[in-house]
Order: C-alpha cells, then sequence, then structure tokens
C-alpha cells in the first residue's frame, strides 16, 4: 500500500430542506429538515488499495462516490486528492481533475449511442484535447483488453449489456487514471456476466491503480483488501483484508 | 361525477405541476398559438377592413338606388337620363351624379387632404337628395341662389369639424384647372351619406362640378330607383338593351363587388401567409407536445399501470394542450388589433392608389372575428396535440416504464424512400408550370414545399456525414456529438426544421419574386418611361389619387428653355372582355420617337421597334400590354374593342409591349381618339423630354416647370413636377410598402420556426441529461457541453436553411410564372435574391445558433450529480 490517494477529514454533506418565509416577520421556517447524507465523515484511502463500500440504499454510499470522484463539493469538511485540496479548485479544476486523475464506471453503462465502441473508448481523451491518431492505439489496447477487440466499430445498440460494460471499463481506464471509480458495475448484468466484469475491475487494481467499488453484493466485497460499510451517513465498520 | 373527478386530478397532480416545472417550454407553446391566431386576427381584421371601405362605394348614392347606369371612369353622357327616364313603367326615379376623388389645399409643397367632390342635380328629382343643412340657403327648397354661384360649395358636418369652416368660408380644391377657391355656402347633417369617404366629402350643383372637372356634358353615374313591385334583374336587363354600348347597367353593389374582385389577389396573398404562420405555429404545437409525451413515458407508464385508461391519458394530454391554446389564443386575439393596424397602414394607401380611392375604416376585431381566432387557436392546438396524445395512450406500461438502456443511435427512418417521394413532390410541382388548370401555381407551390420537407431528412443524413469531419476539426469531439445528435432525434428534430425550412422557402420565394419584379420594374421604367420630368396632380404617380388636369395648363411647357418634346398622357378606366383596363391616351409619335431615341420598349408582338407613325394614321390602331393581350386573347392583326360614351370602337392591334405598370393591363392609342371618342382632352401626366445634345441641368428645368403650372401658391401642392430618379425612387417606396406586410408575415414566420429550435434543443438538454451528466462526469468541460448544443442547433438550422434556399429555386420559379402569371399576366424573369438570400441563411443560421445557447447553457449548468441520478 503506498501514499494516501483520498483523504476525508471530517467531510459532511447536506442538503438542504425547505424553508418558508412568515409573512409578517419575516422570518425563515423550516417546513421540511436538511438531509445529512454523510455526516463527519474522515477516512483515508491509500494508492494502491481495492476497497468495497456497502452498506443499505439510502445509507450514502454513492454521495461517498460523488465526493471522491469530484462529482460533488462538500458542505462543510476537507477533502483531499492526492494531497491537493479540493476545496481549493473551481469547475473547470475538478473537470481536469475527473478528466486526468479518475476513471467512472457507472451501473447503467452510460455510452453516447451515436460513437462506436472505439470512439466511446476515445471520449475523455479526446475531450482533453489529444489528437484522435494519438488516442486511437491506446484506446484500442484498452478495447483488446476488456476482450473487444473484435467490436471497435460497432454502436452501442449492437452491443450486449457485459459488452457496453466492458467498454465503459475500457473508457475509464484508457487515460490510465490512478483512481477507478465503480458504482454498481454488476447490478444491472447477470451473475455470469457480471462476474468477468468483475474480474476485470479487480484485476485493473494495481499498484499504481486504486479501484473503489460501491455494490450491494457480498461476494464481490469480499474480493476487496478493505470494505467500508456506510449506514445513515456515517461510518459503521471499516474492515481490513488480506485478500486478492 | 367520480370520473369527472378523477380527470381534475389528473390535471391537478400531473399536467398543472409539469407546466410548472417547464415554465420555458409551456411560454414557447403559449407564444406559438399566439402569434399564429394573431396573425389570422390581424390579417383578416385588415382584410375586413378593406372590403368595408369598398362596400362604401356602393353607399354613395345614399342608399336609395336601386340600379346605376355608369360607365366606368369613362362617364356616361347626360342624354342617357331622358332615355332612361322615357321608361315610366320602369322608373320611379332617376337623376345623375358626378363622383371625383381630389386633394384640398396643402402646405409645404405636399397635396392636402383627400376629399370626395359629388356633382348633384338640385333642380332635377330630388329623390336622392335627403339632404338637411345645418346651417346656410336652403338649397332644396331655394336652389337658385346656390346654382348661380359655381363656386359654392356644400360640406360635410365633419370636414367642417376638421377644417374649421363656417358660412363663407374660403375652400381651396384640386379641380381640372387647378387650385380653385370654392365659398362654403351650407352645412351639410351627418346621415348614412356623409359615412362615405370617412366623412370627408363636399357637393358642389352638377353643372359646377361638370365645369370643375372638365367633363362637359358626362356625368358618371345616373341613380335609379325603380317602381315599387319591378322585379330588378327584370328591369336591368331592360335598361340595358336599352342604353347599348354606351353604359353598363347593374346594382350599385356591382361596383364594390368588381373592386373587391380586383384586390382578391392582393387579398389571398394576405391571407395565405397567416395560415403559414399558424401551420408554423401548429407545427410548434405539435413539436412541443410530442416531447413532452416522450419526456414523460415513464410518468404514463406509472400512471397506466396505476389504473389509468387509455382515454384518460390521451384526454390530459389534449387537455393540457386546450389550455395552452384558449390562454395563447386570447392573447393573440388581443395583439390581432395591432397587426391589423400597421397592415392597414401598409396597404391602405396602396389600394387607394391601384384599385379605387377609398378611406381606409379603422380596423376592428369584431366579436364574430375573435371567436374565429379564437376557435382556430384552440382547435389547431388540440388537432397538433392529439396525435402525439394518442401515441402516448396506447404505450404499454411495461414499455414506458422501461430504462432507456439502449438507445438508437440513429435514426430508423426510410430516409431514401422519402427522400423519392420528395423528389417526386418537387418534379410535380415544378411541372405544374406547364399545366394550365384554375389554382395549378397553388397547387405546385404546395407540392414544392411538401417535397422539400420530405427530402430532409436524407439532406441531414448526408450532410451530417460530410460535416462530421469538418465539426471534429473545428470544434473538436463537441461539435462531432452536436451533428451526431440531430441524425440521432430525427423524429423530433424533423418536425422543427420542417418548419424552418417552409419559413425559409416561403420568405426567400418572396423575396425571388420581389426582386425579380423589382429589377424587371426599373428595368422597364427605363424604357417605357423615359423622360426627364413627369408633370402630375394629386399624386407623383400616373394611379387612382392622380386628378387630371387640363391639356391647356401645359401649353407653355414647350417654349421652356432645353425642354425638346412634350408628352400628354391621359389614362381612363374602362371595362372591356369582360375587365376592368386602361386606355392610355399620349402623343403617340412624341412618345416613341423619344423611346426609339432611349433604347426603345421590349415589344412582344409586332414589329421591334415600334415605328413613331404605327399610332398615329387615319385607322385606329392600338398596342396591348401583355397582360391585356393575355387576358382578352387579342393579339397582334386582330381587332381589340374598346366602349366609349360614343359607342364601341374598334381597334386594330399593332403591337404588344412587355408591361409593369397595372395588372389590370392597358391599351395604348393616340390621344386624337380620346378626343373624338371619348370627348376627352384632360392630362393625368406630362411627360417632358430634355434636349439630350445640349447641356441641360434638369432641376433648373423642373424649376421653371413648375413656375408655369403653378396656377395658384406652390406651395399648397398643387403639381409634382417629379425627375425621372425621384419617380423610380417613389416607385421603389410602392413596391417596399406593397410587399413589406408579406416580409413581416415571414419573419413572424421565421421567428415562430426559431422558437420550435429552441423548444426542441430544451427538450433535447431534458432527455440527455444523463448523458450530459456523464459527459460531465469524465472530464467535459461546462464550454464542451454549451458547444455540442449550440453545434446541434446550429447544424439543425444549416441543414433545414440549406433545404430552403433550394427549395424557394423551383418554388419562386412556380410562383412567377404560375401563380404570379396568372393574378398579372405579367412574365418576370428570374432573378436569384443573392443578398436575401445571405441574409435569411445568416438569420436563420444564427438565430438557430443563439437559440441553441438557452439550452445550453442550461445543459453546462446541471450539477453533475443530479444529471447523473436524473431519470
Amino acid at each position: 500500500m503506498g501514499e494516501a490517494i483520498v483523504k476525508f477529514e471530517s467531510v459532511e454533506k447536506r442538503y438542504r430542506g425547505n424553508l418558508q418565509t412568515d409573512g409578517e416577520s419575516g422570518a425563515e421556517q423550516a417546513t421540511a429538515p436538511d438531509v445529512v447524507a454523510l455526516a463527519a465523515m474522515t477516512l483515508t484511502v491509500e494508492a494502491g488499495s481495492f476497497v468495497a463500500i456497502v452498506g443499505p440504499s439510502g445509507s450514502g454510499k454513492s454521495t461517498l462516490l460523488n465526493l471522491m470522484g469530484a462529482l460533488d463539493r462538500p458542505s462543510s469538511g476537507r477533502i483531499f486528492f492526492n494531497g491537493q485540496d479540493v476545496n481549493d479548485l473551481d469547475d473547470d479544476g475538478l473537470t481536469r481533475l475527473r478528466r486526468e486523475r479518475i476513471g467512472f464506471i457507472f451501473q447503467f453503462f452510460n455510452l453516447v449511442p451515436t460513437l462506436s465502441a472505439l470512439e466511446n473508448a476515445m471520449l475523455p481523451a479526446l475531450l482533453s484535447g489529444e489528437r484522435a491518431r494519438d488516442v486511437m492505439v491506446r484506446a484500442s489496447a484498452a478495447l483488446e483488453q476488456v476482450g473487444l477487440g473484435g467490436r471497435k466499430e460497432h454502436r452501442p445498440d449492437q452491443l450486449s449489456g457485459g459488452e457496453m460494460q466492458r467498454v465503459a471499463i475500457a473508457r475509464a481506464l484508457v487515460g490510465d487514471p490512478p483512481l477507478l471509480l465503480a458504482d454498481e458495475p454488476t447490478g444491472n448484468l447477470d451473475s455470469k456476466t457480471g462476474d468477468g466484469i468483475l474480474s476485470l475491475i479487480v484485476g485493473s487494481a494495481s499498484a499504481r491503480r486504486t479501484v473503489i467499488l460501491v455494490t450491494h453484493d457480498p461476494r464481490i466485497a469480499e474480493r476487496a483488501d478493505r470494505v467500508l460499510t456506510i449506514r445513515d451517513g456515517r461510518l459503521h465498520s471499516d474492515e481490513r483484508r488480506a485478500s486478492r | 361525477m367520480r370520473s369527472v373527478r378523477a380527470f381534475f386530478a389528473l390535471v391537478r397532480y400531473v399536467s398543472l405541476r409539469h407546466a410548472a416545472a417547464s415554465p420555458v417550454r409551456t411560454l414557447l407553446v403559449l407564444f406559438g398559438v399566439a402569434l399564429g391566431v394573431a396573425m389570422v386576427v390581424g390579417m383578416t381584421a385588415a382584410n375586413q377592413s378593406v372590403l368595408r371601405s369598398f362596400d362604401d362605394l356602393a353607399d354613395r348614392a345614399g342608399g336609395k338606388s336601386d340600379l346605376a347606369v355608369a360607365q366606368d371612369e369613362v362617364g356616361v353622357s347626360i342624354e342617357l337620363l331622358d332615355t332612361v327616364t322615357a321608361r315610366r313603367d320602369l322608373v320611379a326615379h332617376a337623376a345623375p351624379r358626378m363622383e371625383r376623388t381630389t386633394f384640398l389645399a396643402g402646405e409645404g409643397g405636399q397635396p392636402g387632404e383627400r376629399v370626395l367632390v359629388f356633382g348633384l342635380d338640385f333642380v332635377g328629382d330630388k329623390f336622392f337628395l335627403p339632404f338637411e343643412q345645418t346651417a346656410g340657403d336652403d338649397v332644396l327648397d331655394d336652389p337658385l341662389a346656390f346654382l348661380n354661384d359655381p363656386n359654392a360649395i356644400l360640406v360635410s358636418e365633419t370636414l367642417a369639424a376638421r377644417r374649421s369652416l363656417v358660412l363663407d368660408s374660403p375652400l381651396r380644391l384640386r379641380t381640372s384647372h387647378g387650385l380653385e377657391t370654392f365659398r362654403v355656402a351650407g352645412i351639410l347633417r351627418d346621415n348614412k351619406r356623409s359615412q362615405s369617404f370617412g366623412g370627408q366629402w363636399a357637393v358642389l350643383s352638377l353643372d359646377a362640378a361638370q365645369l370643375a372637372f372638365e367633363r362637359a356634358s358626362l356625368v358618371d353615374f345616373i341613380d335609379v330607383a325603380l317602381v315599387p313591385g319591378v322585379n330588378v334583374e327584370a328591369a336591368k336587363k331592360e335598361l340595358q338593351a336599352l342604353v347599348g354600348d354606351r353604359a353598363t347597367v347593374d346594382r350599385p353593389s356591382a361596383r364594390a363587388e368588381q373592386v373587391a374582385r380586383m384586390a382578391a389577389t392582393f387579398q389571398l396573398a394576405i391571407q395565405v401567409q397567416a395560415m403559414i404562420a399558424v401551420l408554423v405555429g401548429m407545427f410548434l404545437i405539435y413539436n412541443a407536445v410530442a416531447v413532452s409525451v416522450g419526456q414523460r413515458k415513464r410518468e404514463i407508464g406509472i400512471l397506466r399501470s396505476l389504473g389509468v385508461s387509455q382515454s384518460r391519458v390521451a384526454a390530459v394530454f389534449v387537455a393540457e394542450a386546450a389550455v395552452i391554446g384558449c390562454l395563447g389564443s386570447l392573447l393573440g386575439i388581443a395583439c390581432g388589433k395591432a397587426i391589423a393596424t400597421v397592415v392597414l397602414g401598409a396597404l391602405g394607401p396602396n389600394i387607394s392608389r391601384f384599385y379605387e380611392s377609398v378611406v381606409m375604416p379603422e380596423a376592428t376585431v369584431t366579436p364574430g372575428l375573435a371567436l374565429t381566432g379564437f376557435t382556430i387557436g384552440v382547435v389547431a392546438t388540440i388537432l397538433a396535440a392529439y396525435w402525439p396524445a394518442r401515441l402516448a395512450a396506447r404505450l404499454a406500461p411495461v414499455e414506458a416504464l422501461r430504462r432507456d438502456l439502449h438507445a438508437a443511435s440513429r435514426s430508423r427512418w426510410p430516409v431514401k424512400r422519402l427522400a423519392a417521394v420528395g423528389l417526386l413532390g418537387c418534379a410535380l410541382g415544378y411541372g405544374t408550370i406547364f399545366l394550365r388548370f384554375r389554382f395549378h401555381g397553388f397547387l405546385g407551390v404546395g407540392l414544392l414545399l411538401l417535397g422539400s420537407v420530405a427530402l430532409l431528412p436524407w439532406v441531414v443524413v448526408y450532410l451530417a456525414r460530410f460535416l462530421r469531419p469538418l465539426a471534429l476539426r473545428v470544434l473538436g469531439i463537441p461539435g462531432r456529438l452536436g451533428v451526431d445528435n440531430v441524425e440521432r432525434e430525427m423524429g423530433r428534430s424533423t418536425l422543427t426544421a420542417a418548419s424552418l425550412v417552409l419559413a425559409t422557402a416561403t420568405s426567400l420565394t418572396m423575396a425571388t419574386y420581389t426582386h425579380s419584379y423589382e429589377a424587371s420594374c426599373l428595368e422597364w421604367l427605363d424604357q417605357a418611361i423615359p423622360a426627364d420630368l413627369f408633370v402630375t396632380a394629386g399624386s407623383p404617380l400616373v394611379d387612382r389619387n392622380a386628378v387630371a388636369y387640363a391639356s391647356s395648363s401645359i401649353a407653355n411647357l414647350g417654349s421652356i428653355p432645353g425642354v425638346a418634346a412634350v408628352n400628354p398622357v391621359r389614362t381612363i378606366s374602362v371595362q372591356a372582355y369582360g375587365r376592368r383596363m386602361e386606355v392610355l391616351g399620349l402623343a403617340s409619335e412624341v412618345y416613341l420617337t423619344e423611346v426609339a431615341k432611349r433604347g426603345g420598349r421590349h415589344v412582344i408582338e409586332g414589329p421591334n421597334p415600334l415605328p413613331a407613325n404605327i399610332l398615329s394614321g387615319d385607322e385606329p390602331t392600338i398596342v396591348l400590354s401583355e397582360a391585356t393581350a393575355v387576358r382578352s386573347g387579342v393579339h397582334t392583326g386582330e381587332v381589340f374593342e374598346l366602349p366609349s360614351p360614343t359607342g364601341a370602337h374598334r381597334f386594330r392591334v399593332v403591337g404588344v409591349v412587355l408591361d409593369y405598370s397595372s395588372d389590370q393591363g392597358w391599351a395604348m392609342l393616340d390621344r386624337k381618339w380620346l378626343r373624338a371618342f371619348w370627348n376627352d382632352d384632360q392630362v393625368e401626366a406630362t411627360d417632358i423630354f430634355l434636349a439630350v445634345d445640349v447641356n441641360v441641368n434638369v432641376n433648373e428645368v423642373a424649376k421653371q416647370v413648375r413656375a408655369a403650372m403653378a396656377a395658384g401658391d406652390p406651395d399648397e401642392g398643387g403639381f409634382f413636377v417629379t425627375t425621372n430618379a425621384a419617380l423610380k425612387e417613389e416607385v421603389r417606396g410602392v413596391l417596399r410598402s406593397t410587399l413589406g406586410v408579406s416580409k413581416a408575415a415571414e419573419t413572424i414566420s421565421l421567428i415562430v420556426a426559431v422558437l420550435g429550435v429552441v423548444g426542441t434543443m430544451l427538450a433535447a438538454v431534458m432527455d440527455r441529461t444523463r448523458e450530459i451528466g456523464v459527459l460531465r462526469a469524465i472530464g467535459a468541460t461546462r464550454a464542451q457541453i454549451l458547444a455540442s448544443i449550440v453545434a446541434e442547433a446550429g447544424f439543425l438550422g444549416l441543414a433545414s436553411v440549406l433545404v430552403g434556399v433550394l427549395s424557394a429555386i423551383p418554388t419562386s420559379l412556380v410562383l412567377m410564372n404560375a401563380v404570379g402569371f396568372e393574378a398579372t399576366g405579367w412574365t418576370i424573369p428570374y432573378l436569384f435574391p443573392a443578398a436575401a438570400a445571405a441574409r435569411t441563411v445568416l438569420m436563420v443560421f444564427g438565430f438557430a445558433l443563439l437559440s441553441g445557447a438557452l439550452p445550453g447553457l442550461r445543459a453546462s449548468r446541471l450539477s453533475v450529480t443530479r444529471a447523473l441520478a436524473y431519470e
């Protein structure tokens, strides 16, 4: 295990409830209280680890993942990415961070339907302004790696669910990001296909790449180095294992 | 009762919440309906006002005559009065009437207000004279004092009030002899007749009017009231047989109907523009409702799975549209009057100029019209909403609830088949040029426009292939995604693009017609009216506002230094070959010699150039304008018959020339025939040709002509002395104001179509919220998201404007050669309006980009986490 790649210090994420202004006094009264999605979260994720986040629905798993992925900002507290305080970054800074340092895999694949598998895999690099012919080699290699070398020119509607998720993995890996985030990546697949996808994700974790995965499936969690259990927005348990 | 309650619960909790959640889109539809309804109400109110002004023509006899004996502007001999009254078994009362539109003295060289002058017989049959005087001698009981003073005039209460006239006030009025001073001998109480010409009228005795307007023994009408019980149609036939070809006997309303018929093409053009606006508005509504259905697929699925029936789902969507339709229609009706006022302001003067001198009543939106506008707006909205609502209702709950995991990457539209149908439609539409049946041109224009819309998907697909690499190179991946998305969203974008195509094509077609017509017209002006100066009264153009003047007024013009030749021109309206046309009498040798010196006229039939003496021989000969030859079917070498107060006369046609002066057409002849057959020696315009071989200053000569012509104070607007350049500018002004209304209507169509782009792009952003979230998550900046949406809107605009511009070429050819030719009888050579095309392309493309900016900004500001969670 290496140095901390992600570090949370007393991070809280709160969603505001409804307020009503009193007509006479002008004072605001809460008609619905604030929702605390994540409370006083302090944790460190070391580089090169494979972390599973588990917990019931509505516990705050996805909120935690969104904050780790710089998709959202905390209501209070500080988040560090490789020592850099994320609060210091403006929107462009956060966008650059996501584009260059983080790969995302979603439950519903979320491929761009008008682009081929190869073009989808190339997308993050193209968004950062790289030349297409430079990216193509890397994207092809990523597709080969996930077993889709022969389907590069196929569009999403010509691929199965498992194949689409493989393209999504290739898209996440093509920039060789140090952090890979996956939100229920097998939740929409049958168990056999899901196993294959999981192997690819686990296989991508290395000393240079941290993988953080949100799941409901205890079998997946068993393969992680560390399991964070979230309940009611709080870290309920932090279990470290010598697995993989 | 329960089901009604359930329905309103759905409207309250589902529809209204949705409308409130998407205020921009709701407002877009509302404005679309409002614009469409405002156009229909405004244009119709303007049209009704024009028709009411024509009705006034029928009421000028005080509403008491059953028949009128007349011969258009030619007039009828007073002798016919005895001929008509001789039939005591038919005719109870008959009286002559003269009617002239002229001008009061003006100020600063401009003519004053228009005024209608009646010449009435106060000593004959007084049946038609129900005047009540408020001041002055009683001219009915004791007409002698009035008749003994040729300068005595009676004025209406309205005119007296407007000009602060009292008894014995002087009133300066333009007559054939210039500005003359009359004395107010009485003021007439307002009655039915006083509504004529907006109350702006005056009365002279018949003799004084004939003298003032050089009518000798001619009058304009003999009003006839029949013996009670006599059948009007039978009496009409008998009296017509009695007067023969010296006059036409018809009902008073026939005059109004005839003018309305002449202006029918004009009115049709206004109505077509209004209907296009409604059509484009319907596209917008359909588009918005279809989008709303698409976005609420899951909601529909939930409602269906909760037990809401198909018919109720459809009813909810239709009810939503109906509410918006009602509100939009009310807003449209409120705006309709403003549109009508603007349209009348632009068109009214030209109606008076070219068809009949009338005063436009103020435009009013009657309750009937408001109800019609409201019904059209609501029905159009419901019709536009019905189809998508029905589709929504038929959606199986499970299908509606399904998450769209396999979104189609490309269009499944049968683009090639549609393109084949489109090409066929265009070919058939263009082919109508070669056919001849009623409204063939309108059918052609319709087929071409529909064909172009059918070609659109094919153009989108192939243009996307061509532009994709370019978009990628220029804008990077956002540009590429923008182009892709238009093709991907074909179902939704085609409707928006179709309305853009229609708006672009109609706008550019009208621009082509205007441009070609203006260019041809100015070229024709150079050839046909080559004089250096023109002397007119009442109007700088020879139109229906021009007042004729005595030929003796121009006797001295030829002796002004620098003047080489003088050509007095007179036009008289006649009825020939079932239509009204003009007889154009001029000094033919002078005119044809001067025309030949300056390059000659465009001769369609006959010797080219026309010899100078071709019209001045002893045999009566004429040259016809193209429109007259086409409509009468009479050509060179054949005989053309013209009516006159001395009976019908036969003229041999010696030539047919290209002409754009009037869609009513004309026959040109030498003035000697006007004097001989029409007893008319007046002048409406005098062409002055300057010497070409010596250095002459046009403005200096114009000054001298003005001095020679000034019968009174030249500042009172007696005569217009217009230079050739100023005349052309005046013609351009008339063209611009006539065509300005249709331009405004096209602009409204374009605005409505562009609103459609905003709606489509807003819907696209909502539909692709998750996709936008993903793009943002994997590193797309806000600017890149904005760029991709703007590129999408821009590509949509570009594809549409390309098809619109290409479609406008054959459509304008059909419009000019079929619709226009049928309406006017003019051949207009095609001229591509490069400037207007560039303007339209830039405008549509620019507005499309702008309309992508609003939804683009909205997309770029989406919260990434919320966008990813969006269902």
